[in-house]
């Protein structure tokens, strides 16, 4: 799973700790959603996406042979 | 939310008095007489230490800015953080039964104390019991 946190982010001029307050996580969290290195729950992902004014699927790319 | 900090202090509190008791025990006749000697003597600097780094750590939380604080307190609620401990726990449980089978071999191999074998032995049988015991817990609640 791939995502547009970083794209959409710095699109915004937000940083990523304005953007960990505003899902109330971790700037090492943020570090990790955007390296790829950490997928998100359905729960963060949503405050993610709602944090953007996005649906789940604008902003985490689901990529089919992952199943 | 209160923050994680302040449960730590009380756990590090608790580390100390629980390294303090460990050092009475330490002093029983259990185990032989240089090891006894040699955990005596370490057992206060260790203590020490503990104690410096634990004054060390608080202070440091005290003097730090409001952001990096507030993402420190974080951590340990966060989903990632969640997950890190989580792997950190499942790492220190199969440390703690290599470890406890090492003081099985040393106390029945190579000391030929078989009192203290049996301990750890029964040790290792309850922590396994316990783990499942909790383990079927969680399943039935979630």
């Amino acid at each position: 799973m791939t995502n547009r946190i970083a794209e959409l982010r710095k699109a915004r001029k937000i940083s990523q700790a304005e953007l960990a307050d505003g899902v109330d996580v971790t700037r090492q969290t943020i570090i990790s959603l955007e390296s790829g290195r950490y997928n998100a729950s359905l729960l963060l992902a949503h405050k993610i996406a709602r944090y953007f004014g996005l649906t789940i699927e604008e902003v985490f790319l689901f990529e089919e042979e992952e199943t | 939310m209160k923050s994680r900090r302040g449960k730590t202090k009380w756990e590090d509190l608790l580390s100390i008095i629980l390294l303090m008791l460990i050092g009475l025990m330490h002093s029983t006749q259990y185990l032989p007489q240089a090891a006894r000697g040699l955990l005596r003597t370490a057992s206060l600097p260790l203590m020490g230490v503990i104690l410096v780094v634990s004054w060390y750590q608080s202070e440091k939380y005290n003097h730090l800015p409001p952001e990096e604080r507030r993402d420190l307190d974080r951590q340990w609620e966060d989903e990632r953080g969640v997950m890190v401990q989580r792997q950190a726990v499942h790492f220190c449980w199969q440390v703690e039964i290599w470890l406890l089978f090492g003081l099985y071999i040393l106390f029945t191999f190579g000391m030929g104390r078989q009192d203290l074998a049996t301990v750890v032995f029964e040790l290792m049988i309850l922590r396994s019991v316990f783990f499942y015991a909790v383990r079927w817990w969680f399943n039935r609640k979630y």
